[in-house]
């Protein structure tokens, strides 16, 4: 028996949702086994330096002036930790790693200093989840562009920088639009 | 070219409070409203014959308001509703920063493990809470162990650290120290020294009988929470695996012990743990680490994002049915304007006979809607605002999920447009009074 | 108050499908002056004062009060002109009910900008008193008889000080002792504040206190009588 209206609401939006599957554990479960023997990948969806492959990089397209985040999926696989700290790119004014929180029932992303990934462990920087956010875009992004960007690591105390293609999607996509490279 | 809007206005813009951002926002929505009242009654005082109108038509006018407040009260409500309900449920799940559950719906998960709305879910076994409570990152992870009530208050098997970390202080008492004790909610209907049974299972399905002879005892009462767990019954976990005869989860020489560690080989289950790390950095590591083909870990702030973002587009739908229904409000209403102003033609034509500017006659129309619109609005902001209260206090009374009505920036800034466009349509009426003949109007 | 004379020449106003309502070769009418306009119903009488009021479109002529031909101004100019220089009063005095009578009295406080609030509220208080209504000045119009009611109607057409009243059968909405008495208390106004008095009427007692009475017939003039 439903006994709130509340719950109600939330059980009715829990149907449509677990249908339509827009969903962060699942987007995290989608495995890239397509690039495992792939080096330099020519469609430009997969970076890799020392081990460290940045897969997938997507975000959303936005104004001039705002802030985007951007979403990759970080595989270690080398024998090193590595830590994340940020990122750079000529289309924002500052590149900074976030984490999504709620607040007083609003999303929030709030900034985060590192994220250590370990030896072997996959990292996805996804919606409501981790993200590398672009503050303040000098242009505008579109949908079905793409641009290059810079994701900070460290690696034994030094620094390491891996290029990685970002994919342009809806201003309201949910997760990286594979159309166009799918390798079954 | 400069980008003047880019490089002039923007970093203006941001460098204002939001409190600043949507005063403005406010001020700009209503200045068309306000300009055309400017311009239409400046030097004339219309409002004697105004009242005299409105007076006139009292019963009319009245429920012209009523119209006006219903529609406006049914948007203003809706975005208010929404707003406390995403509110409550988000502060409900605050405590709440990582779950680890077996892998299954995050959303039936969160239905259980915090807002309590308990389901049949598979147990996580022993090495798997041993591993996440010794992980460097993890300040304590709590076994939270539901399926049994108590006259409809649900039964949970946890730990002393979760409940400190979900109520800080006890209202009233202490905290359980020995398996046979229970901490309560705020909202439970027993008192301190209490003694009950549970039963096995949750609601009508309950098994009355299934833990006859193991009798709780009421030691504490925590603090108002504003969630569900104000009606739940807090007990140690190792006596929900005892009623069940599944031991303690410690060695015989630690058996009485409550509160982890627990021995991995005779941890008996639990349906879900709630993982509390002392970084923000650490909860997104864990979840990396800890999303396995076995075991399933989320943040139900994220889940309920997304709950929220579906209420947001159901409150969306609706928004555009209550636009609807003002539209159709104010142009019924505009429309009797229309008939009202015909009634009122002698009088109007008398004034143009005395010689009264044409802006005069505007002026009075169009003030006699703006007026009717105004207050309609007005009575709509608390209209909304008391349904709000009234529907709020029976969800909180429901769920245990505190629902506060609140009025917000957006409300009014639903409620300034709507006004400023159903004042500058009023000028449509005004305009049609200007229209008529003067002569023939003064002789009917 | 002006040395002004109201002058219309070769006036004609037509109704629908260019049906002559009145044709009038040259009035005159004097500063101060008293007049009075008679004739059957439907005989143009009405016309010919909506057309001195600037109220009807006119075909040709003119209406000239010194040098300005109000005929020939456009609508918002002749509503100033109303606005400034003319009163009206009408048969069912077309007040606000709602309204007290100083209220009703000093309605151009609303609109007209010339004259302070205060002196044309104090003009219709003054009007009012010597209308012997002063006293029910407070009270709104629903309570008043008819005779106090158009007492009312003259203290808003003299509030503004007009130089020209306009009247539309003025008496028609009273009873004979009513009539009488707001007809004396009319001319004697108007007659002390020097104002020139045009009224429409059928009722002889207005017409024998005017100075000169004309006749309208078909939408001319056939007759003019002098009581002076």
């Amino acid at each position: 028996m439903l006994k709130t209206l509340a719950l109600a609401f939330l059980f009715a939006a829990a149907v449509p949702l677990s249908l339509s599957v827009p969903d962060v554990a699942l987007a995290a479960s989608h495995e890239h086994e397509d690039h495992d023997h792939a080096h330099p990948d020519h469609s430009g969806h997969v970076s890799e330096a020392d081990g460290m492959r940045a897969v997938h990089a997507w975000t959303r397209a936005s104004h001039k002036g705002d802030n985007a985040l951007v979403f990759v999926t970080l595989q270690n696989r080398s024998h090193h930790l590595f830590t994340i700290k940020g990122g750079h790119s000529g289309k924002a004014k500052s590149v900074e790693l976030v984490g999504f929180m709620m607040k007083d029932g609003n999303d929030l992303y709030v900034p985060i200093a590192e994220m250590p990934i370990k030896a072997g462990q996959e990292m996805e920087l996804a919606p409501k989840s981790l993200a590398l956010r672009l503050n303040d875009l000098k242009d505008d992004l579109h949908k079905g562009e793409s641009f290059e960007m810079g994701l900070d690591f460290v690696k034994d105390g030094k620094a390491v920088d891996i290029h990685v293609n970002v994919e342009v999607g809806a201003s309201n996509a949910t997760r990286h639009s594979h159309a166009g490279h799918m390798h079954e | 070219m400069p980008d003047i809007y880019y490089d002039r206005l923007l970093p203006l813009w941001e460098a204002l409070s939001p409190d600043m951002q949507d005063g403005l926002l406010l001020l700009f929505s209503i200045l068309p409203c306000l300009m055309v009242g400017f311009i239409v009654t400046r030097g004339l005082k219309p409002f004697t014959l105004v009242k005299a109108m409105l007076w006139q038509f009292r019963w009319t006018n009245l429920v012209f308001v009523g119209l006006i407040a219903v529609s406006v009260a049914l948007g203003v409500g809706l975005i208010a509703q929404e707003r406390g309900l995403r509110r409550g449920t988000a502060k409900a799940a605050e405590k709440f920063d990582l779950i680890i559950a077996s892998p299954g719906s995050e959303i039936s998960n969160v239905m259980a493990t915090v807002y309590l709305q308990a389901s049949d879910m598979p147990l996580l076994d022993g090495k798997l809470y041993d591993e996440i409570a010794n992980h460097d990152q993890v300040a304590f992870a709590a076994p939270i162990a539901f399926g049994d009530s108590f006259a409809g208050h649900p039964v949970i098997g946890t730990t002393p650290e979760f409940m400190a970390h979900l109520s800080g202080d006890l209202g009233e008492g202490k905290a359980f120290a020995s398996h046979f004790e229970a901490v309560i909610g705020s909202n439970v209907d027993l008192d301190v020294g209490d003694r009950f049974t549970p039963a096995h299972g949750v609601g009508d399905s309950a098994d009355a009988g299934a833990h006859d002879g193991d009798v709780f005892k009421v030691v504490g009462r925590m603090r108002k929470t504003g969630s569900p767990w104000d009606k739940a019954i807090l007990v140690p976990v190792e006596a929900v695996w005892l009623v069940h005869g599944l031991g303690t989860g410690h060695r015989q020489a630690r058996s009485g012990q409550v509160g982890p560690p627990f021995d991995p080989e005779l941890f008996p289950g639990t349906p879900a743990i709630l993982v509390h790390a002392d970084q923000l950095w650490a909860n997104y590591a864990l979840k990396s680490e800890f999303s396995r083909p076995n075991s399933m870990a989320y943040f139900p702030g994220a889940v309920l994002s997304q709950l929220h973002g579906l209420l947001g587009d159901v409150r969306q739908v609706m928004s555009v049915m209550a636009v609807i229904t003002q539209v159709l409000v104010t142009a019924g209403v505009l429309t009797g304007l229309v008939i009202l102003t015909r009634l009122f033609s002698r009088r109007l034509a008398l004034l143009r006979a005395v010689g009264a500017p044409r802006r005069f006659l505007f002026a009075i129309v169009w003030s006699f809607a703006a007026t009717l619109i105004g207050s309609g609005a007005l009575l709509g902001i608390l209209l909304g605002f008391a349904t709000t209260s009234v529907i709020s206090g029976i969800v909180s009374e429901r769920t245990d999920i505190l629902v506060e009505a609140s009025l917000s920036w957006p409300e009014f800034h639903l409620v300034a447009l709507f006004v400023s466009f159903t004042i500058l349509l009023a000028m449509f009426p005004a305009f049609l009074a200007l229209r008529r003949p003067v002569v023939a109007d003064l002789r009917t | 108050m002006s040395d002004f004379a109201l002058v219309v020449r070769d006036l004609s106003i037509v109704g629908d499908s260019e049906r002559l309502l009145l044709s009038l070769d040259v009035l005159t009418v004097s500063p101060g002056e008293t007049i009075g306009i008679r004739g059957p119903s439907g005989a143009g009488k009405s016309t010919l004062l909506f057309a001195l009021a600037g109220l009807v479109k006119v075909k040709s002529g003119s209406v000239h009060w010194g040098d300005c031909n109000f005929a020939s101004l456009n609508e918002e100019a002749r509503s100033r002109f109303r606005r400034h220089h003319i009163g009206m009063i009408f048969q069912d005095f077309l007040l606000f009910e709602e309204l007290d009578a100083l209220s009703n009295a000093a309605i151009a406080t609303g609109y007209i900008r010339s004259i302070s609030q205060n002196d044309l509220r104090k003009n219709a208080a003054d009007v009012l008193e010597k209308l012997k209504v002063r006293d029910i000045a407070n009270r709104t119009i629903a309570s008043f008889s008819g005779g106090e009611r158009q007492r009312v109607a003259i203290a808003r057409a003299l509030a503004h000080d007009p130089a020209i009243i306009l009247a539309d059968e003025p008496t028609a909405s009273l009873d004979r002792v009513a009539a009488d008495a707001l007809i004396d208390d009319l001319v004697a106004l108007v007659r002390a504040e020097n104002k020139t008095l045009i009224a429409v009427s059928h009722d002889g007692h207005l017409h024998e206190k005017m100075d000169r009475v004309i006749e309208i017939v078909d939408g001319q003039m056939v007759r003019e009588v002098s009581n002076a």
